[in-house]
């Protein structure tokens, strides 16, 4: 009996001094240099806000992260010369919102129409609230933005933390940590812009 | 009751022996797997291939996972996955991305066959994801031993790179990945915390940092954006080298920024004589080549010279 336990204790010693994957492994903990993305770009004049908050299923009437959807509140508003209006567009053919999460997998946007999945509720709340592209007028414009992760099992959502499992790593990553992207077209060009997600 | 007393002297035993046997483990086979496989990922990384470069990041990525319940004990062999990973997505992100990103708007689902498309800026995402860990676990790493007993931890090539220097490579790499993405608050925070002051002592960073030519554009540019306002002539230094790093990638007047650069050298034509270091003749910043020397290049001729020559 007494031999039995012992083997069983050094048994124990012997696996846990073989490198046997964490399933879970800490990555290093919140980085102390880790900068958020900024909030707006202003070589061309426009305020552009990205946000995310984990209370928006009050607004949508569903928790929409269960899913694997993540709703972005984008805020652009245009000052100096380009709140002349005409000069900023969203062209709905290519401005291609995506949503790069911190370990770099990158989302395209969805349509409203898309979450009709959840419910005809959900979608008539989504599509009252999305943001529409077109010229951007000097009030602006503000609306949401909706990201479905690809593989939903690979992905946990709680709060603003994605844990994302990639084959024996999984990265716990923030949202605010994520990066969203754009193209605009700003008197006739076709820039990218790039913005960094914040809390609401 | 004496069978109570006797239990946990067998345990207290089992437990003490298992420590040492451990910590002899750890010693004796764990540093030498760590050490190739790092030397494993530096090699695929150097190739630069796509796939070669997703087979680094497993590698690297093995690293932390191993050593994930004991990272105090591979401080610096953590460190340097950090370092690997943040470099071979900087990498990636320029020359040959693995990363996929969905391709049209009905690409939600990876099973259904969807099209996908490289994703060089979720490479850069992840490349400032790691860059900033590799920063945090600099103190840990710094000033640890690279041996330990007759074993080391690191492939000669990253031993020589040394601690210091690849916590440089990653600020490079966070500079680079800013200036990318346009964020000039981030970009110039990290210029001013590096001291990259003047040409040269940037060019000594570069150097101590073993910055990619990639990343060498987006950060001479980078200074040339903060200088070209208030010190035309110290921005031109850098907008030369922006271009010529440009030149060096293959890239040349085709590149995005070349012709903001040109365009800004023309505004600024009244400010700078452009004259060749070998005949002294005046070069003209279109030609890039002093056409009495064959051979002589532009990026030389205005390098050399600018600092003597310039006039106000």
């Amino acid at each position: 009996m007494k031999q039995n336990r012992f083997a069983l204790v050094l048994a124990a010693c012997l696996l846990g001094c073989s490198s046997i994957p964490d399933p879970n492994p800490d990555l290093g903990g919140e980085p102390e240099e880790f900068n958020d993305f900024e909030a707006a770009t202003g070589e061309y004049s426009i305020n552009v806000e990205a946000e995310f908050d984990p209370g928006y299923r009050k607004l949508f009437g569903a928790e929409l992260l269960e899913y694997g959807i993540i709703a972005i509140r984008l805020k652009v508003k245009p000052y100096g010369a380009m709140a002349e209006g005409g000069l900023v567009r969203f062209l709905p053919s290519s401005w291609e919102p995506r949503l790069y999460l911190q370990d770099g997998t990158g989302l395209l946007s969805m349509d409203a129409e898309d979450l009709k999945e959840i419910s005809e509720k959900t979608y008539q709340l989504a599509f009252e609230a999305r943001f529409t592209p077109g010229n951007l007028e000097a009030e602006g414009e503000e609306g949401f933005l909706f990201f479905k992760v690809p593989n939903k099992q690979s992905f946990r959502f709680r709060d603003h933390t994605i844990t994302h499992t990639r084959g024996k790593t999984t990265r716990a990553m923030d949202l605010y940590h994520s990066l969203l992207s754009f193209n605009v077209s700003i008197d006739g060009d076709s820039k990218p812009m790039y913005v960094g997600v914040k809390p609401q | 009751m004496k069978r109570a007393m006797k239990r946990p002297n067998i345990g207290i035993a089992a437990v003490v022996f298992g420590v040492l046997l451990a910590s002899g483990c750890s010693t004796l086979d764990v540093y030498e797997p760590n050490r190739e496989t790092l030397a494993s990922a530096l090699g695929d990384l150097e190739s630069g291939e796509p796939a070669k470069l997703e087979r680094a990041e497993a590698s690297a990525r093995s690293i932390l996972v191993s050593t994930g319940n004991v990272p105090k004990s591979y401080s610096v062999q953590r460190f340097f996955a950090q370092y690997l990973l943040a470099r071979l997505h900087m990498t990636a992100s320029s020359s040959g991305p693995f990363l996929q990103e969905p391709k049209e708007k009905d690409a939600f689902d990876l099973t259904a066959g969807a099209s996908f498309q490289p994703s060089p800026i979720g490479h850069l995402v992840a490349t400032s994801y790691h860059a900033a860990y590799g920063l945090g676990m600099f103190k840990a790493a710094s000033g640890q031993p690279l041996s330990v007993g007759k074993q080391k931890l690191l492939p000669p090539e990253l031993e020589a790179l040394g601690v210091e220097n690849a916590a440089r490579h990653l600020q490079l790499c966070l500079i680079a990945v800013y200036a990318r993405l346009q964020f000039d608050d981030l970009t110039n925070l990290y210029l001013n915390r590096i001291g990259a002051t003047d040409a040269e002592a940037l060019d000594r960073l570069l150097v101590e940092g073993d910055a990619s030519l990639d990343m060498k554009l987006w950060i001479y540019r980078a200074m040339w954006l903060q200088l070209k306002k208030n010190d035309p002539q110290a921005a031109y230094l850098f907008a030369a080298n922006c271009l010529a790093s440009a030149d060096d990638l293959g890239q040349g007047t085709d590149h995005v920024h070349a012709k903001a650069i040109s365009s800004w050298f023309a505004e600024n034509s009244s400010k700078f004589n452009f004259v060749c270091p070998t005949c002294k003749n005046p070069v003209t910043v279109e030609s890039r080549t002093c056409l009495a020397c064959v051979g002589s290049e532009w990026k030389d001729a205005v390098y050399q010279e600018v600092k003597a020559e310039v006039s106000n």
